[in-house]
């Protein structure tokens, strides 16, 4: 008997050896993996970013903020934290991580848009984070969304269950990370897209039916504002921004809507002075399709076009 | 309780501890352990079930004992009568009452008449078919004067719940297995280390292979009008590759398990898809109902002793029974009567045992004739298999039209992924390498295999989503 214990013993350390192994690689590979969204989460996990400017906010912010155009203005350094497809949860929550293992920033600019007061069902883009998994932080994320995550880490490589392709991307990664996917290329946390524009049909057709008040939009704005004054003394400056909206979205039957949003923000910041609410929403970045992919996102042109202007707004915001 | 399910994996080591450490060496208390363990098992799903296994039992050993003291043949028939009325009967009512009064309400109607047939609402008992077959086999083979009944209710008990096999076979003789209830049992370091392998085959079979079929087979078998032919036959393969991994994988588990235990089961799959032709895919597949039907049907019809009319009546009837045990439905009659067809024209050219050694393989031409028998005889099966997958006749008959219309589009590819011809290739090459060995992680290179199997599992298996066995529901 006591021979066959030491059987499975013996195959059991060994499958665990092996399994570690292979993990500990993939893991690895990503974590070097340079300019990549798996780079950047690494570094806000190990407290390595610690910029005096960020970004917060959904696929917009995602795609439509240089960080590099501030670094260069401002002379801070700057990074963006923008969660593509993530709502009002994801991207506090998103937040909410990088300060707990970075300094707190000078200057924060939090996207607005509505997206941003979308309930979050789903963890978007889970395999970025799949490799970050045995850090608590990312497993109390994930497992808030998904209970499995709660013993998902327990068995070394069981995190790439039915993800062999991203586990060979992961090995792959140590000795080069040209085979990644373009989607995860970063540049300070930011995501250039070199796309033309291409008219999102659905996305206009679904926005169609979206109803501010059934967005419950006052009690995440409060919870919002809330939450910054709570987390932030004077010595942070934020900046709530609309950015330059496609003209398609400007029409009459999506624009009433919004009008809603932006006086309620105007009413609640009225007599705040740490946070100020830049409204770009209707500029004339807005009017050239060159600027955009689709009507919501920016395509690298766009992002850049805006982010040089609004850095002119804040250097003037400061200037007065 | 499911063999892939997280209760068992504490289930099996707590009555693996108790059976071996604190009931060692006392044969009555490991038999009484593991009837307990079995009923827990059993009730673990349905505790409502149990009373009719109880029942199942009671009657059987009942007339077990009956038999053994009567010597007249009356009484002895009116014994065995009531084991077969009481068994089928049960049988009968909870799997093919709704059926019959379906299909009784369907053929008036298909000549006009409107009938009102009244269906319950019934719940199939998990393995009662099993475990009926099991258990006839003993009330006959004592009718035969072939095995002797036991006198101990706990032994005939647990040998009709033993948990590893109750739900889903192999259906064992009591001539086999009741003996070892008697016998004290040693722990065999080979055997348990051999148990181990084929709990692991069984699990990469179940939830790597089957399981991931499974998605390809929903996906192909519910949108089957849109697809092309390419895509439809690769359908009715991944089928194939679903039921036997399902369910050989689940008879592994079932060996693997009795072996921690000191039991030895009945093998039940010797590598069908490597058969050369349907007699001999028969002789590999779901040995142990093969061989009840054969000892228990077929022989007593006059098996293959009558004329060639005989013969073909008889295998007919055969694999019409066979197919309609699987389910109450005329898709798996059909499935049965077309296997009957497939072997007709082996059994009238009397070449229904040509293929009964050992398949060799080199670089000449008999071998390429081999591998080609081998190829057409997988290719009926597969097509068999449709009836046997879809929900009615219409849709299996359609789906195999629709394979013959030969038509082609790229859409094909989206079934066939990295993940999926990783673990085939393995799958196949170690199925292939093994072919002469009912446990393919034994042997040579084991620690390789039993890692790379590992592997597998954690990184292709199917662990969030827990499948049901597909044959639990027979």
């Amino acid at each position: 008997m006591f021979k066959f214990i030491k059987y499975v013993l013996l195959i059991l350390v060994l499958i665990y050896f092996f399994l570690t192994v292979f993990q500990f690689f993939s893991d690895k590979g990503y974590k070097k993996s340079s300019n990549t969204v798996f780079q950047d989460w690494s570094n806000i996990l190990e407290g390595n970013v610690n910029a005096d400017l960020l970004i917060v906010g959904s696929s917009r912010a995602y795609f439509g903020y240089d960080p590099i155009v501030f670094e260069d203005k401002l002379h801070c350094k700057s990074f963006n934290l923008g969660y593509s497809a993530a709502g009002y949860d994801l991207q506090i929550e998103k937040l909410k991580m990088y300060l707990k293992r970075n300094k707190k920033p000078k200057y924060i600019i939090q996207n607005v848009d509505l997206a941003f007061f979308n309930e979050d069902k789903l963890i978007p883009n889970e395999n970025e984070l799949i490799p970050f998994l045995n850090d608590s932080l990312v497993k109390n994320l994930l497992s808030k969304y998904n209970k499995n995550y709660n013993f998902i880490n327990r068995i070394p490589l069981l995190k790439y269950n039915k993800r062999f392709n991203q586990l060979m991307d992961g090995l792959q990664s140590n000795f080069d990370n040209n085979h990644l996917s373009k989607q995860y290329f970063t540049s300070s946390g930011y995501h250039p897209v070199d796309l033309n524009f291409k008219i999102d049909q659905n996305n206009l057709t679904r926005l169609k039916k979206i109803k501010a008040k059934d967005l419950k939009f006052e009690d995440k704005i409060d919870e919002l504002i809330k939450y910054y004054k709570d987390q932030f003394n004077s010595d942070t400056s934020i900046y709530f921004v609309w950015a330059p909206e496609h003209h398609e979205r400007l029409k009459k039957e999506y624009q009433i809507e919004k009008e809603l949003i932006f006086d309620y923000l105007y009413q609640k910041l009225e007599n705040e002075k740490s946070i100020v609410f830049i409204n770009l929403c209707v500029d004339p970045i807005s009017f050239n399709d060159d600027n955009f992919f689709d009507t919501f996102h920016f395509n690298r042109k766009g992002a850049n076009k805006f982010s040089h202007k609004l850095v002119e707004y804040l250097i003037n915001e400061s200037i007065n | 309780m499911l063999f892939n399910s997280l209760e068992f994996l504490l289930f099996l080591p707590t009555v693996f501890v108790l059976y071996w450490f604190v009931f060692k060496n006392q044969l009555r208390a490991q038999n009484i352990l593991l009837l307990v363990a079995s009923y827990v098992f059993y009730g673990w799903w349905d505790w409502r079930f149990l009373s009719l296994i109880v029942l199942s039992t009671a009657i059987d050993y009942f007339v077990g004992l009956q038999l053994e003291k009567t010597a007249q043949s009356s009484k002895r028939k009116l014994l065995l009568g009531l084991s077969l009325t009481a068994n089928l009967g049960m049988l009968g009512f909870f799997k093919y009452f709704n059926f019959f009064v379906q299909s009784w309400v369907d053929a008036w109607a298909s000549i006009g008449v409107t009938m009102q047939g009244t269906t319950l609402e019934i719940i199939l008992p998990v393995g009662i078919s099993f475990y009926t077959f099991q258990t006839l086999s003993y009330t006959i083979d004592i009718y035969r004067k072939q095995l002797q009944p036991t006198k101990s209710f706990i032994d005939f008990a647990a040998f009709v719940t033993f948990f590893p096999q109750l739900v889903a076979g192999p259906i064992e003789r009591a001539s086999h297995l009741l003996p070892q209830f008697y016998k004290k049992r040693i722990f065999n370091y080979d055997q348990a280390v051999s148990g181990i392998h084929l709990i692991l085959w069984g699990l990469f079979k179940k939830v790597v292979i089957a399981d991931s079929c499974a998605i390809y087979v929903n996906e192909i078998f519910g949108n089957y009008e849109n697809l092309d032919s390419l895509t439809l036959l690769l359908g009715s393969v991944y089928f194939a590759f679903q039921i036997y991994g399902d369910f050989s994988g689940y008879s592994d588990m079932a060996i693997g398990i009795a072996r921690l235990f000191g039991f030895d089961l009945m093998r039940n799959f010797n590598y069908p898809y490597f058969s050369r032709d349907i007699a001999e895919f028969w002789r590999r597949w779901h040995i142990s109902l093969s061989t009840w039907f054969r000892d228990y049907v077929y022989i007593p019809l006059g098996g293959s002793k009558g004329g060639v009319w005989m013969q073909v009546r008889n295998t007919f009837i055969i694999f019409l029974v066979s197919g309609f045990w699987h389910g109450a439905n005329w898709t798996f009659l059909v499935w049965g009567f077309l296997n009957a067809l497939y072997f007709l024209p082996l059994l009238l050219r009397g070449k229904n045992r040509t293929h009964l050694g050992t398949i060799q393989l080199g670089w000449d031409f008999q071998s390429a004739r081999t591998l080609l028998s081998i190829l057409s005889t997988f290719l009926l099966t597969c097509l068999a298999w449709v009836f046997f997958r879809a929900d009615s006749i219409y849709i299996a008959w359609n789906y195999l039209l629709n394979i013959f219309s030969f038509t082609f589009d790229k859409n094909v590819f989206n079934y066939i992924t990295k993940s999926i011809i990783i673990i085939f290739s393995f799958f196949l090459f170690l199925e292939w390498k093994n072919r002469n060995n009912s446990n393919p992680l034994s042997g040579k290179y084991q620690l390789i295999k039993i890692i790379l199997v590992f592997l597998m599992l954690v990184l292709f298996g199917n662990f969030y989503e827990i499948n049901e066995f597909i044959y639990f529901q027979f």
